[in-house]
């Protein structure tokens, strides 16, 4: 992976040399070089070494004939072997492809956009020498996760003059711990700058927790209960926003689970503040397009759900002004704001209620009214009068978002947490959120 | 774009890593994956997006004394090939006391040798449909569902999907598997008087050449969706009660996926899995005697069937691929491991180590996971229902991480009362418990009701794989289901 960026330029030139009249073309790359280490009961399932690099191109033609455009994508494996011959043969493949096309009304056409470089170096060290602290760590405990360290590169540029370039080396390992009796609770170390002691202090940290989990679980009957959402639950909840709860054509294709919010019928808690907020520093600020996002939007305010996230291709078709998204629309640094519930009386204003440390698999349950199911998993508590009785069997529940964020909002907590993308689906995502825990009443379980 | 690229040539390459002193450690094995996938779409009978990806690379393995290394690269020159077998070896080297297993007789039961070739069964290649014929095909059936009274948005989309995988081995692996994939699936969404409703093909996915898109003759089926979707609008909720609850192929193969599929991985009941897609209810002494469903319930492994999605020769361990029973008369037989999982927990496992990709190694994936015919018609078991529900085409799951509690949702639902199909309702879903669920299997319909269904979305594993899963399945019945309908 050395000199990327200067294999990325060289490559870029020689593809933009090569292309016809009325045409453009923009690329992305994405790439890694990344370790993954994969742990049960403590011990090492696979180890695996990733270097891939991964380009996307994107060829628009214009059709004077029609005055309309039209385009298609080819992405392909790129590395320091691939020849002029490949990346030329590559580039003739996708004009084929795009003479064949007929007009799409909503390509979005290049624009000779900003340039922009941001390369987050990190202190990492050899992975072998935060194995060799686990060996000493790990010592009569049993754990599973992941452990990953490396590099990620993303980058953008068009034949209009466009460059952008993002780099970013991180660390973070993702796990859980079990007890004899097989409870768990959840743990997470992630950062840029390897510190041994704080990783200790998140293990130990777990180990304390997982003793509270021995105590008797109690089964609770289906109902509405009174629940504390911990940021690690809210990052659940957050991520089911990215399956078209915040997406502006979603809304205008009568499938956005809050459109009824955006519409003013409904409103969230006036405590809620939701941001995309790129300040955050996980993930870069130009999209697939190589457009740049403010730094700082508001989403929902006091309540109200200002804005949805609105790509080119959104304001192309449907005339909402596009906000910079990408075309997933989906967030990429969400940020909840925090509120005033002190971590200390987190327990005292739950009194009797369930503690959520962690929930799974959500889904919709009733797109349309906001509604979600999902289970409750790891370290998730009964508490009786401010006090932790102990672990719940794992329950069923299906609430929709405007409790969840409007009605049944109580309390936010001063404190909020920072977490880094442990997504590797085809890669090592990267991103992140900013999340405060949640008070909530009247939050539903079925089962 | 596989034209383009057959110049590389694997053996020959690795034939260099030999002769330059590459390759390396007790075993090695080199899996090489290249993949071709056209995205087509339209919406609204106007021309979308198109993307062609590819992606093209090795997965070097090295085993050191039972440990194996695991390094991918899609550089592949001399130099990125001396890059994977280093990290691989290091990787091996570095395991020693950290290793969670010494796996033993490697080259017999871990990655035997074997030589041979799999193609997907089709007459033409997928690479002779054109750009021009998909965007044609694609805008017609959208623009045919956009006619609908009240549609309001309709999209077809297409996957074609070509994969090669080859595999060569220190100990004589040396072998082939060609895979040509199609999946799509088509939307009709309406709305009326605030109710918006959605109806689907349901995604399908299967091994077909380009003949399997012309006999599927996608236009004859925007008559029905548009139809149904009109339905749906004027449709009251579904009701909130317990009832008999028939499952079409389109809904129960997810069903199977999620409560049958995942619990029996032998990976996650080894605990693999624990930290992401979750552990299972399902323990080792349950093979033999977990009474999962009636004696009617046969489900197998079976990597034989003509055109379903993950019908292969052999896993990416090289183990040839067989026909196997996991449930066999209701009880639980044999889990979905391969040999790794096999040797770790001395269970009985079937052909299933599978990787998503070149950059990922394999793990215990369902392949095609099936529910044997049975012996009624779709009439008996509506006959049968005094008080019912017949459900179709998925639109919701979720399961817990032992998959125990599971609540789906589907597009669309006709109630059954005293024997006889009546009225359609919206938003129908239902929840259970899997084992209790199961054991509520009154009928299993016949072959008349069996289709084959396929998903391209699978997730699992740390890192994260996506893989591909086929699942045939008849029309069945199930006794006593807790139903419901929207907020």
């Amino acid at each position: 992976m050395n000199d990327l960026k200067k294999q990325f330029e060289t490559m870029s030139s020689f593809l933009f040399k090569h292309l016809d009249e009325g045409e453009s073309l923009g690329i992305n790359l994405s790439a890694e070089q990344s370790s993954f280490i994969r742990f049960n009961h403590s011990k090492i399932r696979q180890r695996t070494e990733v270097e891939q690099c991964h380009i996307d191109m994107d060829l628009i033609k214009s059709c004077p004939e029609t005055k309309g455009l039209k385009g298609a994508s080819l992405s392909f494996s790129f590395s320091s072997s691939t020849t002029e011959e490949q990346l030329h043969l590559y580039l003739q493949h996708l004009q084929k492809e795009v003479e064949q096309l007929p007009v799409n009304p909503y390509t979005v056409a290049h624009e000779a956009g900003e340039k922009s470089s941001e390369e987050n170096k990190g202190e990492l060290p050899p992975i072998n020498e935060i194995l060799d602290f686990f060996k000493e760590e790990l010592s009569g405990v049993d754990l599973a996760g992941q452990l990953v360290s490396g590099t990620s590169f993303r980058a953008n540029t068009n034949s209009l003059g466009q460059m952008h370039w993002f780099s970013s080396e991180s660390m973070y390992l993702d796990y859980s711990l079990y007890s004899a009796k097989e409870k768990a609770v959840k743990g997470s170390y992630a950062s840029t700058h390897y510190n041994k002691q704080v990783l200790a202090q998140s293990i130990h940290d777990a180990k304390e927790a997982l003793k509270v989990m021995d105590a008797p679980t109690t089964e609770l009957s289906p109902g509405k209960y009174k629940v504390y959402l911990a940021p690690a639950a809210v990052n659940e909840i957050a991520d089911i926003l990215g399956w078209h709860a915040l997406s502006g054509s979603a809304y205008k294709q009568g499938d956005c689970p809050l459109g009824e919010a955006f519409e003013g019928k409904k409103n969230l808690s006036p405590l809620f503040n939701m941001n995309e907020d790129f300040s955050l520093g996980l993930s870069p600020r130009f999209n697939e397009l190589g457009e740049l996002a403010a730094e700082k939007m508001s989403l929902v305010k006091k309540g109200k759900l200002e804005n949805l996230l609105v790509s080119k291709s959104c304001e192309l078709e449907f005339g909402l002004k596009s906000n910079q998204a990408s075309g997933s629309e989906a967030p990429r640094s969400l940020v909840i704001e925090t509120g005033e519930l002190k971590r200390e009386e987190i327990l005292e204003k739950l009194d009797t209620g369930i503690y959520l440390s962690n929930l799974h698999y959500l889904n919709w349950s009733d797109k349309q009214k906001g509604r979600i199911t999902g289970m409750t998993r790891f370290g998730c508590l009964w508490v009786e009068n401010g006090k932790i009785v102990g672990p719940i069997k794992d329950m069923r529940f299906d609430e929709t978002l405007y409790q969840i964020f409007g009605d049944g909002l109580r309390a936010i907590t001063e404190f909020s947490e920072v977490s880094m993308a442990t997504g590797s689906y085809s890669q090592r995502d990267i991103g992140g959120v900013k999340l405060p825990g949640l008070l909530v009443e009247g939050f539903t379980f079925t089962l | 774009m596989n034209k383009m690229e057959n110049h590389f040539d694997l053996a020959k390459l690795v034939q260099e890593c030999k002769a330059h002193g590459i390759t390396t450690g007790d075993w090695w094995g080199v899996r090489e994956y290249r993949e071709s996938n056209q995205f087509r779409m339209a919406r609204n009978g106007k021309n979308g997006q198109h993307g062609l990806s590819n992606t093209h690379g090795v997965m070097v393995e090295v085993m050191i004394d039972g440990h194996v290394g695991y390094a991918a690269t899609d550089n592949l020159s001399l130099g990125g090939m001396k890059w994977a077998f280093e990290k691989a070896h290091n990787g091996a080297l570095s395991l020693g006391a950290l290793s969670l297993h010494k796996f033993k007789n490697w080259e017999s039961d871990i990655r035997p040798a074997h030589t041979g070739e799999y193609r997907s069964p089709m007459q033409r290649e997928l690479s002779e449909f054109s750009a021009r014929e998909a965007s044609d095909y694609l805008m017609n059936i959208s623009g045919e569902l956009r006619k609908g009274t009240h549609v309001m948005e309709s999209m077809a989309y297409m996957m074609l999907i070509n994969t090669e995988i080859c595999y060569i081995s220190s100990n004589g692996s040396d072998w082939k598997q060609n895979f040509s994939i199609v999946t799509k699936d088509f939307s009709a969404t309406a709305q009326k008087n605030g109710v918006v409703q959605k109806r689907s093909l349901g995604m399908q996915g299967h091994q077909v050449g380009v003949e399997g898109i012309h006999d599927f003759e996608g236009l004859k089926h925007c008559e029905r969706l548009v139809k149904e979707v009109n339905e749906l609008l004027d449709a009251p909720e579904c009701p909130t009660d317990k009832r008999d609850l028939l499952l079409k192929p389109d809904q129960l193969y997810l069903q199977v996926h999620e409560s049958i599929g995942h619990p029996l991985e032998l990976d996650r009941i080894l605990g693999d899995e624990r930290n992401y897609a979750g552990w299972s209810f399902v323990s080792p002494e349950d093979f033999g005697h977990l009474k999962y469903g009636p004696d009617i319930l046969n489900v197998t492994f079976d990597p034989t069937i003509p055109n379903e999605m993950a019908s292969y020769g052999f896993d990416d361990n090289g183990v040839k691929a067989t026909k196997e029973y996991l449930i066999k008369e209701g009880t639980l037989v044999a889990g979905i491991g391969g040999v790794e999982s096999q040797q770790r927990s001395q269970l009985s496992g079937v052909s299933c180590a599978r990787a998503c990709s070149w950059n990922r190694p394999a793990m215990d994936r369902m392949a095609n996971i099936n529910i044997e015919p049975g012996e009624s018609s779709l009439q008996e078991m509506i006959s049968s229902c005094e008080k019912g529900i017949l459900m179709e085409t998925n639109r919701s799951w979720s399961i817990d991480d032992y998959r125990n509690k599971f609540q789906f949702g589907c597009e669309y639902a006709r109630l059954i009362e005293d024997g006889q199909l009546g009225a359609v309702v919206k938003n129908p879903n239902y929840r259970g418990s899997t084992v209790a669920f199961w054991n509520g299997l009154t009928h299993v319909g016949n072959q008349d009701t069996f289709e084959v269904w396929g998903s391209p979305y699978c997730g699992k594993g740390e890192p994260n794989q996506v893989i591909r899963v086929g699942h045939a399945i008849p029309t069945c019945r199930f006794t006593d289901i807790e139903v419901f309908g929207g907020a």
